[in-house]
């Protein structure tokens, strides 16, 4: 018996790993999130500072994490990432096997496999890949029996709210469930470890700006920015949000999942259970799990769909917490059962994952790689503040790859997604000013393509700008994306 | 209770609201060539079989509400009959699958509008389990009546009765002796086949019946087009995803393949089952359906063959957690909740059919302000949602070929100009007065240049046009001696 639920563990991680192998650096899709985290890690080996040299609204670790992505040819952080979901995935078929479930290993395969969903996260390095990770790490910890369980859970909801804010509401649940189970440890050390274990990751952050003198960049654009712009310059109906949710867990193939999980946990609140905090717990999780969709009108701004990621963690829990030994309905405990409910909620998830790892692409030969633009670069490299692109920051990968700064610290914009932003220009002149200051030898001028962030009137005063200092490089092949070069001499600084 | 929701779901169907679609307005159209004397296939092209066109009939009369309650009517006998047998078989909810085939049947995404061929097979296959489940004394010459008409309606929908008839020749518990159960629906099937012969026999139309509604499915309809098999099923995939149907999918098919592998009192109506909803997705891989567009109604039979399998699942099962009140609950809950969603979507975002933007077109509007002298006094080419302007001024089209998207689809269709000549012999012939050119993209829309180029030219010639605002590529054209 023993032997086998090793077999079975290691089976498992074999197939974290195979689930993590269209993510390698080869395939790893192109994603404008995790370029410009690539980029502010950049920015930070050159010796700046987050917020201050480069403008980003996440949370700080993000960057940290993107740093290993510099070394080994983008190995490094893949090793990591892999990693991470194997300990999640170690710690959560050992719970399973404590709480004798009949398939230890069916709901962290299910983890694992809308982890890597394709179709939600769309790249690896992501925030809400961590945080997910971590959510998963944090709920096997509050069930387990470690004499320091909750320092660690402080420490991870830190790590949490430092990778992704939000994503800590997902865990207001379960510290509520935690001060109010019965417990040998008293309320106050289950308060105050917590925090200490939170205090673990936010002393050394805010440290490192204070002593960057960056605490005020860092405020600014990584809470003040996100409290304001960020959820209540666009308004969606909670009608739309609701068919926004429908529509993006059907899209990602997460609406079984999804679906069983809910109507599981409801069961399991209305009937027998030994347990129904912790079962009201992980629905309320869940629920939470989905916050951002309703922060600000994302229903509106498109794509976001890896913002459903933290479901993969949240809807297992759920899942686990109805099978663990808290159901007392007789139906629901037998193999046989949760092997139907295993099929069903993996059956789609595994089929995207088939029909992604039979229909990839390298990395190589996405968009932005095979573009004639870049082709141009590669020939005629610039160096440090000599290349800048607008209007799609999918082109960030260009800095990236030529490992080069940016002339500004605005490498993307919201004037396409934001009416009232940068309403007197006042960004775009610094832009330009930069520009000039730099004489930056070439833009990448994506102001009018598809993908642009970029609306009038703000595209007629950047072409103006354009036009007049900069000429167009005659390339061919183009698909509205424009290079533009510096009309006097190049700068030889 | 059940019976009320029947009707609830078939309220956004109504004529008011029934969303235009090029199918039914075929049909309907077809109908109405039957009432002025015509003859389906030899006046008039299609290659649906002929009883379509007879339901349709029921269309013209009472604005269309005729149509919509002998749809609603069958739907009502197909869940009494089903809610019946669950009864018999004692289901513990033996209301929640009929009402689950209703949610799918009346699925915007999947069924748009009422009237179409796949509505009155899926109800006639629901029928035909219920009849084969029965102790009728006459129910093999029903199955074979019933495999008739669905026949008759559309052809291939007749697989899916395969396995059932296999299940009913093999099956043990039957008084009836198999010479009857094979004899007995073959005599059923006549029923329908006879007259149906008879009529086009009587009207000397049995060669256009055979080349247009069964010589152009076996041939152009199913082998024009091919595909990979990857790629049909990533269009079930897609379809199911769309047309909220995954969940009800999945769970029909793993609860039946655990009905197979796990204990149960019939694993022969099981397996039987399972083939028929394979079976009851054929038409997606006949011909490449992939690159022909969009058609999510070829899954409607779906709706007759997941509920069957779920009975049988339900029913046969020796397994005591299936057996359970409540894992029949969870699973209700599960395979109603995407459905019902639809149908909530649906009724709060209907718009009334004379908003449909062909409808309110602007070429219509000028078409109402001075309607066609009569017969064949109008034509449209190139998109058949605007047949419904020939239904709604209730005129013969001058030609027999009321639409064009086949020049479209077949790389090889009408080489030698032949139909296209036809058709522009019938307009001088008729010197018809009103041509809308629903032509809009003559690149996508025409394999063949030349086609084209012959088709606009004659307008050029004979036409000119109406000079309209607000058009969306769409024009209208008068016939210039007038």
């Amino acid at each position: 018996m023993m032997q086998r639920q090793q077999y079975s563990l290691l089976l498992l991680l074999t197939g974290v790993v195979v689930l993590n192998l269209p993510y390698i650096p080869y395939y790893n899709p192109l994603s404008c999130d995790t370029e410009v985290y690539h980029y502010v890690s950049l920015v930070m080996k050159r010796g700046g500072i987050p917020y201050r040299d480069v403008f980003d609204h996440k949370p700080p670790l993000i960057y940290f994490v993107s740093y290993t992505g510099l070394f080994l040819g983008g190995w490094l952080q893949w090793l990591i990432n892999t990693l991470l979901a194997m300990v999640a995935t170690f710690l959560f078929f050992r719970l399973g096997k404590k709480y004798r479930l009949a398939f230890p290993w069916l709901l962290p395969l299910l983890f694992n496999l809308m982890l890597r969903d394709f179709l939600i996260c769309g790249t690896g390095g992501n925030t809400r890949e961590y945080t997910t990770v971590l959510m998963l790490i944090f709920f096997c910890v509050l069930m387990g029996e470690h004499s320091r369980r909750y320092y660690i859970l402080g420490f991870l909801a830190g790590l949490i709210f430092f990778f992704q804010q939000d994503q800590v509401f997902a865990l207001i649940p379960f510290f509520i469930y935690a001060f109010t189970r019965r417990e040998d440890i008293p309320l106050r050390y289950r308060i105050l470890g917590p925090a200490a274990g939170g205090l673990l990751v936010a002393a050394p952050v805010i440290l490192y700006f204070a002593f960057h003198r960056s605490l005020t960049p860092f405020w600014r654009d990584a809470f003040g920015f996100n409290f304001g712009w960020y959820t209540t310059a666009v308004k969606s109906s909670f009608g739309d949000h609701l068919r926004r949710v429908k529509q993006v867990l059907d899209a990602g193939n997460y609406e079984v999942p999804f679906l069983v999980a809910m109507t599981l946990g409801i069961s399991a609140l209305v009937w027998r259970s030994s347990n129904k905090r912790l079962v009201l717990a992980s629905l309320a999780a869940v629920v939470l799990s989905i916050s951002p969709e309703f922060m600000g009108g994302r229903a509106q701004m498109g794509g976001f769909k890896h913002y459903y990621l933290a479901l993969s963690s949240s809807l297992c829990i759920l899942l686990f917490v109805v099978f663990a030994a808290f159901t007392e309905e007789p139906f629901l405990l037998g193999r046989k059962v949760m092997g139907i409910f295993g099929v069903l909620v993996c059956t789609s998830p595994a089929y995207t994952f088939l029909q992604h790892i039979t229909h990839m692409t390298p990395r190589r030969e996405n968009i932005v790689a095979v573009s004639p633009e870049l082709d141009y670069l590669r020939q005629h490299p610039p160096g440090d503040h000599q290349l800048y692109e607008i209007g799609d920051h999918n082109y960030l990968y260009a800095n990236n790859e030529l490992r080069v700064l940016a002339p500004s610290v605005w490498v993307y914009n919201f004037w396409g997604l934001y009416k009232d932003w940068d309403k007197d220009q006042a960004i775009l002149r610094s832009i330009q000013q930069e520009l000039l200051r730099y004489r930056t030898t070439y833009i990448i001028n994506c102001s009018r393509n598809a993908a642009s962030l970029m609306k009038e009137p703000v595209i007629g005063a950047w072409d103006d700008f354009l036009k007049k200092y900069y000429q167009q490089v005659p390339l061919t092949d183009t698909t509205g994306v424009t290079l533009w070069e510096w009309k006097g001499a190049p700068d030889k600084r | 209770m059940l019976l009320g929701a029947v009707v609830v779901l078939n309220l956004p169907y109504i004529p008011y609201y029934s969303q235009l679609s090029c199918d039914t307005e075929v049909y309907r159209y077809i109908s109405m060539v039957i009432m002025k004397g015509g003859v389906p296939y030899r006046d008039v092209f299609d290659h649906k079989p002929p009883l379509i066109y007879f339901m349709s009939i029921t269309g013209l009369y009472l604005g269309g509400w005729l149509q919509w309650l002998i749809n609603t009517l069958l739907a009502m006998l197909a869940t009494f009959l089903f809610f019946r047998l669950g009864r018999k078989y004692r289901l513990p909810y033996p209301w929640l699958l009929p009402l689950l085939f209703n949610l799918m049947l009346r699925d915007f995404l999947i069924f748009w509008a009422g009237g179409n061929t796949r509505e009155y097979t899926t109800v006639l296959t629901l029928i035909f389990f219920c009849v084969l489940m029965g102790e009728q004394r006459w129910r093999y010459y029903l199955l074979g009546f019933l495999a008739g008409l669905i026949f008759f309606f559309q052809q291939d929908q007749v697989l899916v009765l395969f396995p059932f008839f296999l299940y009913a020749f093999i099956r043990k518990k039957d008084n009836v002796s198999l010479l009857h159960r094979i004899l007995d629906p073959a005599a059923g099937a006549l029923l329908v086949a006879v007259p149906v012969i008879l009529y086009f026999a009587w009207h000397r139309s049995l060669a256009p019946f055979w080349r247009d509604a069964f010589g152009f499915n076996f041939g152009w309809y199913t082998s024009t087009f091919k595909e990979s098999f990857g790629d049909h099923l990533r269009r079930v995939k897609q379809f199911l995803d769309e047309g909220n149907y995954e969940v009800p999918f999945l769970v029909a098919v793993t609860l039946g393949i655990s009905g197979l592998v796990f204990r149960g009192s019939n694993k022969w109506l099981t397996g039987a089952c399972l083939a028929a909803l394979a079976l009851s997705m054929s038409a997606e891989f006949m011909g490449g359906r992939g690159g022909m567009g969009i058609f999510y109604y070829y899954y409607l039979p779906l709706s007759a063959s997941i509920c069957i399998l779920l009975f049988a699942v339900f029913v046969f099962t020796e397994e005591p957690f299936l057996r359970e009140r409540k894992a029949m609950g969870i699973f209700g809950v599960l395979v109603c909740t995407s459905i019902s969603y639809t149908f909530l979507q649906h009724i709060t975002h209907l718009t009334p059919r004379r908003e449909n933007k062909i409808v309110a077109s602007p070429e219509l509007r000028y078409l109402r302000q001075h309607p066609p002298a009569g017969d064949y006094q109008l034509y449209e080419f190139g998109n058949h949602n605007y047949v419904c302007a020939y239904n709604e001024f209730r005129i013969l089209a001058p030609s027999g070929w009321i639409y064009h998207h086949f020049w479209h689809y077949y790389e090889n269709w009408d080489k030698d100009h032949a139909i296209l000549d036809s058709i522009e012999q019938d307009l001088l012939h008729h010197r018809t007065s009103y041509i809308i050119d629903a032509i809009t993209d003559p690149a996508e829309e025409f394999h063949d240049p030349a086609a084209y180029a012959m088709w606009h030219s004659f307008l050029l010639e004979h036409y000119q046009q109406v000079p309209l605002a607000d058009t969306t590529g769409v024009t209208l054209w008068k016939w210039k001696e007038q």
